[in-house]
Order: structure tokens, then sequence, then C-alpha cells
């Protein structure tokens, strides 16, 4: 069965699957197929926009940026060497270090051979 | 005119009647004898009938026989043609009433569909189509044994597998994925189709029941399975496709984000994990 999630106005996702909650609308494989066009030509989000997909167009339109929004628009910035966190305006800026640098680090190689030699030890 | 005088000195006459159908008395006129009696043949009649469904008797009118009863032929009946209705109602009925001779019919040839077996397949088949008759049994096919290799591997019946696309960037904590095993999940995993760049660290993983034979490191605690995850954090590169090994990774706010219920799974890492837009995911869920 193919589906389409509309909340609040906008189609947030569409799929397949074999039974469908009840929120979630059925459609065809054509509305199916469409959508999914339009949403690989989906705009690029920008510092003032976001791109949501209008459940009553079926076309993309702007929304203004929440602050969550926001922060996350600088992490994808820095992230990616588009700019530097101290280029990162102050209202947002510890919000996007602590995103950018997560406060628990990820284990190291040397942790991760620990847990593996561990592990085949119980001869799985 | 003078009559001849007859015996006993009357005048003799003579008369005519015509015969009926009942008797008639000829008497002389007063003072008269009857010398002669003409009889004129009983008037006759034809009459002509025609068949009808009702018994018929034809009788002449007063005073009258018949000469003859002339039985018009009886009109020629015609069958209309046979009809089938969209839901399979046959009709055959005259068209035309009247006299059919033994024997006479109508056909109609049925477009058919010979026996034949089914085989499932990803994609939809038609076993027979609207408006056929069938002259031999139409069978599906078992499901081949390699479409079950899932549960017959794993050992799960209980399955429910799909894929989506979201339309905008979505943290995991704010996407859930349903699923209708209708019980939490022994075995959920989370598959995603080509990031193409979109995503530093985009969303792939598994979650097990430790029920399953997978040993995993250190003694898993926590309600929702929070800490019963295997996670496989991967990023384009040029060298392709990073991941940390199939390992035990304990549940934090910044590593492995699960949540698992009987109708849904949050899946993924969690701070940095987001749903690409534009991007396939798959999963597959068994119990």
């Amino acid at each position: 069965m193919f589906y389409k999630y509309v909340l609040d106005g906008i189609i947030v996702k569409v799929g397949t699957s074999i039974s469908i909650p009840t929120e979630f609308i059925e459609i065809t494989l054509e509305e199916k197929s469409h959508l999914e066009s339009v949403i690989d030509a989906k705009p690029a989000d920008t510092l003032e926009s976001v791109y949501r997909l209008s459940a009553k167009t079926e076309q993309y339109e702007p929304y203004q940026r929440t602050y969550e929004e926001t922060v996350v628009w600088y992490v994808e910035q820095v992230n990616s060497g588009e700019m530097t966190l101290d280029e990162v305006p102050d209202d947002y800026r510890s919000e996007v270090e602590a995103q950018v640098n997560p406060t628990e680090p990820d284990p190291e190689q040397a942790v991760v051979d620990s847990i593996m030699q561990e592990v085949s030890s119980y001869g799985y | 005119m003078f009559s001849k005088l007859g015996g006993g000195g009357k005048p003799e006459e003579e008369k005519t009647v015509t015969a009926g159908t009942s008797t008639k008395v000829v008497t002389p006129s007063d003072g008269k004898t009857i010398k002669k009696v003409t009889v004129n043949p009983t008037p006759s009649q034809s009459k002509t009938v025609s068949p009808s469904t009702s018994q018929q008797t034809v009788s002449p009118d007063a005073g009258k026989l018949l000469s003859q009863v002339i039985v018009n032929a009886m009109a020629s009946g015609a069958l209309s043609d046979i009809t089938v209705s969209s839901a399979g109602l046959i009709t055959a009925q005259v068209g035309t009433s009247g006299y059919l001779a033994s024997g006479t019919k109508k056909t109609k040839q049925l477009t058919t569909q010979a026996a034949k077996t089914v085989t499932p397949s990803e994609s939809e088949q038609t076993a027979v189509a609207s408006g056929r008759y069938t002259t031999g049994a139409i069978k599906i096919a078992a499901i081949p044994s390699t479409y079950v290799k899932i549960a017959n591997i794993l050992g799960y019946t209980n399955i429910d597998y799909g894929e989506f696309t979201l339309s905008s960037r979505v943290k995991v904590e704010s996407n859930p994925i349903s699923h209708n095993l209708g019980v939490i999940p022994k075995l959920f995993i989370l598959f995603s189709e080509s990031p193409n760049g979109k995503e530093k660290y985009d969303v792939a993983g598994a979650i097990l029941n430790t029920g399953w034979n997978l040993k995993t490191a250190g003694t898993p605690t926590g309600e929702n399975y929070e800490k019963i995850g295997i996670a496989m954090r991967y990023e384009n590169s040029d060298s392709g496709i990073w991941g940390m090994p199939l390992t035990w990774v304990q549940s934090s706010t910044s590593t492995m984000y699960t949540q698992v219920s009987d109708s849904s799974v949050k899946l993924g890492m969690s701070g940095n994990g987001y749903f690409s837009a534009g991007v396939k995911y798959r999963y597959i869920a068994c119990a």
C-alpha cells in the first residue's frame, strides 16, 4: 500500500507499507511517484527559509525558520566547512557548538578493538 | 291463383322450408292441404380461428352448420440473443412469440480462462481477467521458499517492512517509523539508500532483542531497549563508507537514540542524527 503522511497541512513523507496506520492517507503508485519527483526537486533551504511540501498545492513553499531550525542550519554550515564556529551569530553559537562538538566523544579505535575482542571470546 | 282441389275437397298447397338445427313442423295453411314440402338444406358456414394458448371451441352461428373450420398456421417464434450481465447473470428468452420447433436454440460463447497456476511475485498479477468463465482451476502457487527466507532463517513469522521518503530533513526523534507487528519488534533494521552527501551523519541502525543469539558486550539495561541497540554510523568520504563495526553502543543522547513500541520505532543517531529529505529509507521489523 502506498501512503502519504500529512501533518498540519504539510506532507511529511510518502512511502510503501504492507498496511498503513489510520493517520496515514492511502495514495496510488502514480501519486506517490509524482510526490517523490517533487521531493527530488526540493529547493535548497536558506538561512531565512526552510521549504516544506504543502499538502494543498503539492509544491514546496518557504517557511520562516524557527530558532531550532536556524541552529540546525548553522550546524550544517560549520560541519560542511562553509563557515567557522566563530562566524556563527552570538545568539546561536553555544547551541551550534554543542551539536557540532558532541559532549561525548566517539569511541576510540582502541575501545572498539577491546569490545570486539571481548565479544569474540564468547564464541559467537 | 286457383289451387287444385285435394282430398276432402280442400285446395292443395306446396310449402318450402329451410332446415335448421332443430325440428321444424310444416303445417298446411288454414283450409288447405299440403301437396309438397320442399326442404332446403341447413345453411352452413366456414369459420377461421388462429391458435392461442387457450382451448377454443368453434361453434356455428345459430341455425347454421359448420362446413369447415380453418385453423390458421401458428406464427413462428424466435429466440433473442443470449446476454450475460456484468454480474454474471445469463439471460435467454423468447424474442418473438410463436412456434419454436424442437431443437431451436441460441448459443453464446463466453470468453474463457483455462486452468493456470500463478506464482506470487513482487508485481501485481491478474489471475483471471474480468468477465471470463474459468474452464479449469485457477491456482495460486505457494510462496517460493526464497521469499520466506528471512522468516525461515531468523525464525520470525511476524514480519513487516516498508520504505519511506521524507519531504524535509527531520530529526531522528521526530520521525517514528510505524510498523504493524502489534508487539515490540525483536529485530528492526533500518537501511538508508545513498545519502548522496546530503548528511554527514545519516541514519541507519538495527535493534536486536537479546533473546536472539547475538551477544552484546556488557549487560543491557534500561527501558524500551534503549541500551540494546546496535548502530552503524557512516559518512560519505572519498574512501567510501566508514563505520564502526557492529558492536554494542551504550545509549546516550549523543550517540544512539532508540525508542520502540508495539506500533513504531525511533532509531538513529541522536544529536547529529537526521533523516535526509529525498533519501529513500527501507526498514524491516520482525517479531
